[in-house]
């Protein structure tokens, strides 16, 4: 994956985030990961700190979403991603606990990429994070002009 | 509603007693009536018979007076046509006299009659001597008699007599018209105060027939409203009933949520730590023999267990996070009602634990089942998970039979799922549908859920269940749901 994408991960949990991350870098993954602990952040982070930061048009981003946010639900943070013309295009990857099929489908329908639940078991979730490693490896981040 | 019911009740013996009282003042008014009509003919026709003395009366003195002028007629004549009229007249006095003589009894008549017939007899034997008389040839004897004026007094005092019981039958008779008048008004007023009394009994139960039905009218409404009302309290309370639900379903599912996103950091933690373990306590089969501390092994061994203790409760208690999303979820399903042949579907099920039966040397009968109208995946799950315990728990000394019939009980159907297995302790009956509670020797697998879940679906399909069993008995699981499912009946648990 180009060094240049950023992982955006929304996630609550301090705990899951630093699993997370230690997983992720196992993989062989070394890009940035920006880590937000709530919606607003993560709203804030999208809409207004990418927005100055970067002037000209750079800096592709993954979305890495928990949908259990203490302010509000990860759906809403989804939608907004892609309600908007340009972020719209940014790879998100849902990681949750919830296993509802509902919630699920709801996820896929809004847009969302990839959806992985948190499973208790340790080896499948590290398993499950390394494979997201592996995808990165692979997938084509387009770039968000911002 | 009760009070108008209740006065319905004390309202009825009053009508009835009207009612009663009506009836029997006409039955008095009829025999009344009767009577006096009764009466009337018997005066009247005691008015008859006196006329017709009257006229004999008349008719008598007419004969007597006949009688004389016949005997005068022959005594001076001598003719024997005079003789003749006298005989003819004289012989039709007495049997006249006779029919006069009968009706009369102890009354003012009777001695006055009685008077008439001295005077008459008298007067006969009169004209009979003379007559006599002159036939022995004593012509001028016989004339004498005549001259004698006897036969004028007896003539007068014949009709005085007559005259004066004429008058006491003229008497009779106007009394007894006075009489027959009085039992006319009487009659009269009689039927005119029936007439009133049958339109004042048919206008006061035309009233009180009015006046019920005002009654009836308004228990109608009254009941109408309690019925409506009662419609209104069984929405609302079926309305927080389902919200209750609802709400206990949210619950269990944020609830089981909520507490594995701490568990996937207690696992993965610990997992971690597993993984730094190696590095603390390096292996005996990574390092050279020599170098590991007897210490040190003591110490990665006593890491490890409490390791592997961690990491099995979290396993635990993640099993049984997932049993409550499980029955939540469940709860939450919608009911998809369709035509099931049940005889087809627990067959269907017998025959997938077949391999599982024969290991156990049990059997699965069958019985005739009807059909439903019902959730199949719900009706599924509730006798897989019965046969399934039916299986669990046989006693190992005897072979298994595990037996499933069914029975019709109005709109509604009682399935029986019996075996010979060890059974369940009495005290034990309700304890078993619970989540996560086991009864009796805890040497099979399982989380407690099983019937825990075949409760929540049995009740989501409108029925009950119960168990009747004791120890090393067997067991009997009556599982009772609607033939068919509608959604008045969802909530009845």
């Amino acid at each position: 994956m180009n060094k240049t994408v950023k992982i955006v991960m929304v996630e609550d949990d301090d705990g899951h985030a630093r699993l997370i991350e230690k997983n992720i870098r196992r993989a062989g993954v070394s890009n940035e990961i920006v880590h937000l602990p709530d919606g607003g952040s993560a709203l804030n982070f999208f809409f207004k700190t990418m927005g100055k930061a970067n002037e000209k048009r750079s800096s592709p981003i993954l979305v890495l979403l928990d949908l259990n946010l203490p302010d509000m639900t990860g759906v809403e943070v989804l939608q907004r991603l892609k309600a908007d013309d340009e972020l719209k295009t940014a790879p998100v990857i849902v990681l949750t606990t919830t296993d509802d099929k509902a919630e699920i489908q709801r996820c896929y329908d809004l847009g969302c990429n990839v959806y992985v639940t948190k499973p208790v078991d340790y080896d499948n979730f590290a398993n499950a994070i390394r494979q997201l490693g592996l995808f990165f490896a692979v997938i084509q981040v387009p770039e968000t002009p911002i | 509603m009760t009070q108008t019911a209740g006065f319905g009740f004390r309202r009825t013996p009053l009508e009835l007693q009207l009612l009663l009282a009506a009836l029997f003042m006409l039955a008095c008014l009829m025999a009344a009536s009767f009577w006096l009509s009764q009466r009337n003919t018997a005066e009247r026709e005691e008015r008859l018979v006196v006329r017709n003395h009257v006229e004999r009366l008349t008719m008598l003195e007419a004969y007597v007076r006949a009688s004389e002028s016949g005997q005068r007629g022959y005594l001076l004549t001598g003719d024997k046509a005079f003789r003749a009229a006298y005989d003819e007249n004289f012989g039709q006095v007495r049997p006249l006299l006779d029919l006069i003589g009968a009706p009369f009894g102890e009354t003012p008549e009777a001695k006055l009659l009685l008077d008439v017939r001295r005077q008459i007899d008298a007067k006969m034997q009169e004209l009979a001597d003379t007559v006599r008389v002159y036939e022995a040839g004593q012509r001028e004897e016989a004339m004498a008699l005549v001259r004698s004026g006897q036969g004028l007094r007896t003539m007068t005092a014949v009709e005085t007599g007559i005259r004066n019981l004429r008058a006491e039958m003229q008497r009779r008779l106007y009394e007894n018209q006075r009489t027959t008048e009085g039992l006319e008004t009487a009659l009269f007023y009689l039927n005119l105060f029936g007439a009133v009394l049958i339109v004042a009994s048919a206008s006061s139960a035309s009233y009180l027939l009015w006046r019920s039905n005002l009654r009836l009218e308004a228990a109608q409404q009254e009941l109408e409203l309690s019925n409506d009302n009662l419609e209104q309290i069984v929405q609302e309370r079926t309305r927080s009933l389902q919200e209750a639900n609802e709400e206990i379903q949210r619950f269990a599912y944020i609830v089981s949520h909520d507490l594995r996103s701490p568990l996937v950091n207690i696992m993965g933690f610990t997992t971690e730590l597993e993984t730094l373990s190696k590095d603390l306590f390096p292996s005996i089969d990574g390092d050279a023999p020599d170098v590991v501390k007897p210490d040190q092994t003591r110490l990665r061994e006593d890491f490890e267990e409490a390791l592997g203790f961690i990491k099995s409760s979290i396993g635990k208690m993640d099993r049984l996070i997932g049993a409550i999303l499980k029955i939540s979820r469940e709860g939450a399903r919608p009911i998809r009602p369709e035509t099931i042949d049940m005889d087809q579907l627990v067959a269907g099920i017998a025959a997938s634990m077949q391999h599982q039966t024969q290991a156990l040397g049990a059997s699965i009968e069958v019985g005739p089942l009807p059909m439903v109208q019902s959730d199949r995946l719900a009706l599924e799950q509730i006798f897989s998970n019965l046969l399934d315990n039916a299986l669990k728990f046989l006693r190992p000394d005897q072979p298994g039979a595990i037996k499933v019939a069914a029975r019709k009980i109005g709109k509604r159907v009682e399935f029986q799922v019996s075996d010979n297995g060890r059974g369940i302790a009495p005290g034990d009956k309700t304890r078993i549908f619970e989540l996560f509670r086991r009864a009796g020797a805890q040497d099979r697998p399982g989380e407690g859920l099983g019937l825990a879940a075949v409760l929540t679906l049995v009740r989501r399909l409108g029925g009950t269940i119960r168990v009747e069993s004791d120890i090393d008995a067997g067991a009997t699981f009556y599982i009772t749901i609607p033939q068919t499912w509608s959604d008045q009946t969802k909530w009845t648990m």
